[in-house]
């Protein structure tokens, strides 16, 4: 009877349906980039990499939506951030209404960037200087 | 038998079985030593970033393992089997965690849902056919009809009876439908043959009534699984036919007024109600013959009531008991409560082999 009744919830449990993010699927868990995120700012909707979380703002590898061509990185303040949402994450981890993220939101989002240990100055520079550029951009077209 | 109840139930339950899950990211100490086996992504003082897919190991002084070293601007990339710590900012590891406790409520709502809703749907989907009873309901006679299960098979059907008429020659059988469906009944009819004491009446296979002779037990009789089925009351007595009538239907002369009789016995608006129904009939013939054991009664299904008619079949009889007198002068018997075989009215008479159930 024991056999019979752990081979009943092995098979279930086995067989049954799971729902939920998993390894697997998050793509940033085996790749070096940061997670997407796409942010809608008074000055237009955002949409890039996720490079860095500063304490002033979001640092994003972004292109403008419809202009796909441009690649540049910038800074989001948080206080210019009206609502965003990051890749394969629940809603919860967002930042909305220009306020600063902070707890296990600010720390999931900084796990998730390409750089969650910040990026010394020297690296900095090397990724605007392989960008093109001499800063960083602001929200401004 | 107990393997198949266990994959039945296995499957049953593992469509009811959700478990949660979620994403959980988190870093990594490199003070102590430690095997992480799923993805872990480390970050080293120039900028560059090694993605470890299968886990690393992280030792006293290096971590070890295969891994994709990307530089900062993810330009390149190179495969590293050691880096040492010294160069390393930080780590996370990438794991996938139940969640228990709303793996559990989900699978208990879904359980239970589904044991409802089997429940259910067992109740809407049961049906059985119409059953007769007989001792004010004590005593189960016959299940009727039991391949007509839709307008196509509808037929007629003959069933041996145990219940005899009481000493005022009267039959009481109580029909049942037991689930929720939807009987149509277009007639139904008592016969009586008279038979010797030594004699056993039953129907073949066309519904005609043998007298049976000279009865005697069956020698075996056993079910699949090898029970002895000799005392089962289901199991006739073997014996020899001596003769067999057959009934004789025919188109009555009295079509318009049977039918207009049945009409008003079985009014439309209640065809809804619930069919718990009682047929009490009485013939002449019975009275006649209060003495004859037993009485066999047959129940016909999917006749015309306007083919009506017994006929005496030389010294034995077949006696089909009405539950209206031809003449409709003697009320013999009456349908009371026989519901869902309801006629409409202005129906008018159709041809006497048309086998639609009335609606």
């Amino acid at each position: 009877m024991n056999r019979v009744l752990i081979a009943l919830v092995l098979t279930s449990v086995t067989a049954a349906c799971s729902y939920g993010l998993t390894v697997e699927k998050f793509r940033p868990a085996t790749d070096p980039h940061g997670a997407m995120a796409r942010i809608t700012t008074d000055g237009g909707e955002l949409r890039g990499e996720v490079i860095e979380l500063q304490d002033a703002g979001l640092v994003i590898f972004s292109s403008r939506i419809g202009q796909t061509d441009e690649r540049t990185l910038r800074l989001v303040p948080y206080a210019a951030v009206r609502t965003s949402k990051f890749e394969q994450l629940d809603s919860r981890y967002s930042i909305r209404d220009g306020i600063a993220p902070a707890g296990d939101v600010r720390e999931r989002l900084r796990l998730v960037s390409r750089f969650p240990h910040g990026m010394a100055a020297a690296v900095l520079a090397a990724l605007l200087k392989a960008n093109g550029q001499t800063q960083l951009a602001g929200i401004e077209p | 038998m107990k393997t198949i109840l266990v994959v039945l139930l296995s499957f049953s339950l593992a469509a009811c079985v959700f478990i949660s899950r979620r994403l959980d990211v988190q870093s990594i100490s490199t003070r102590a030593p430690v095997t992480v086996a799923s993805p872990v992504k480390a970050h080293l003082k120039d900028g560059s970033t090694v993605v470890y897919p299968w886990g690393v190991a992280v030792t006293a002084d290096a971590l070890v393992g295969e891994g994709a070293r990307h530089d900062s601007t993810l330009k390149n990339s190179t495969t590293v089997e050691r880096v040492e710590l010294s160069e390393v900012l930080g780590l996370e590891s990438y794991r996938t965690r139940t969640n228990g406790a709303e793996s559990f409520l989900v699978s208990s709502l879904a359980t239970a849902g589904a044991v409802v809703g089997t429940a259910l749907l067992a109740v809407a989907i049961f049906g059985s056919c119409p059953t007769v009873y007989s001792d004010d309901g004590e005593v189960e006679e016959a299940e009727l009809f039991s391949s007509s299960i839709a307008p196509l098979f509808e037929g007629r059907d003959i069933d041996r009876l145990h219940a005899k008429a009481d000493a005022r020659g009267i039959v009481t059988l109580d029909i049942r439908n037991e689930a929720m469906e939807t009987h149509y009944i277009n007639h139904l009819q008592l016969l009586a043959v008279e038979h010797g004491p030594g004699e056993v009446v039953v129907p073949d296979s066309h519904g005609t009534p043998i007298v049976v002779g000279t009865p005697r037990p069956a020698a075996t009789a056993t079910s699949r699984d090898g029970r002895d089925l000799r005392d089962a009351r289901r199991v006739s007595p073997v014996g020899t036919a001596v003769r067999r009538h057959r009934p004789k239907w025919q188109v009555g002369n009295n079509r318009a007024r049977q039918h207009e009789r049945a009409r008003r016995q079985v009014p439309p608006d209640e065809s809804r109600a619930a069919f718990r129904g009682r047929v009490q009939c009485r013939s002449r013939a019975s009275r006649a013959l209060p003495h004859v054991p037993p009485l066999i009664a047959g129940v016909l299904h999917g006749m015309d009531p306007r083919l009506m008619g017994p006929r005496s079949d030389g010294d034995r009889a077949v006696h089909a008991i009405r539950p209206s007198d031809p003449d409709g002068d003697e009320e013999v018997g009456q349908y009371a409560g026989i519901v869902r075989t309801a006629i409409p009215a202005g129906a008018r008479p159709g041809p006497v082999n048309d086998r639609r159930p009335r609606q």
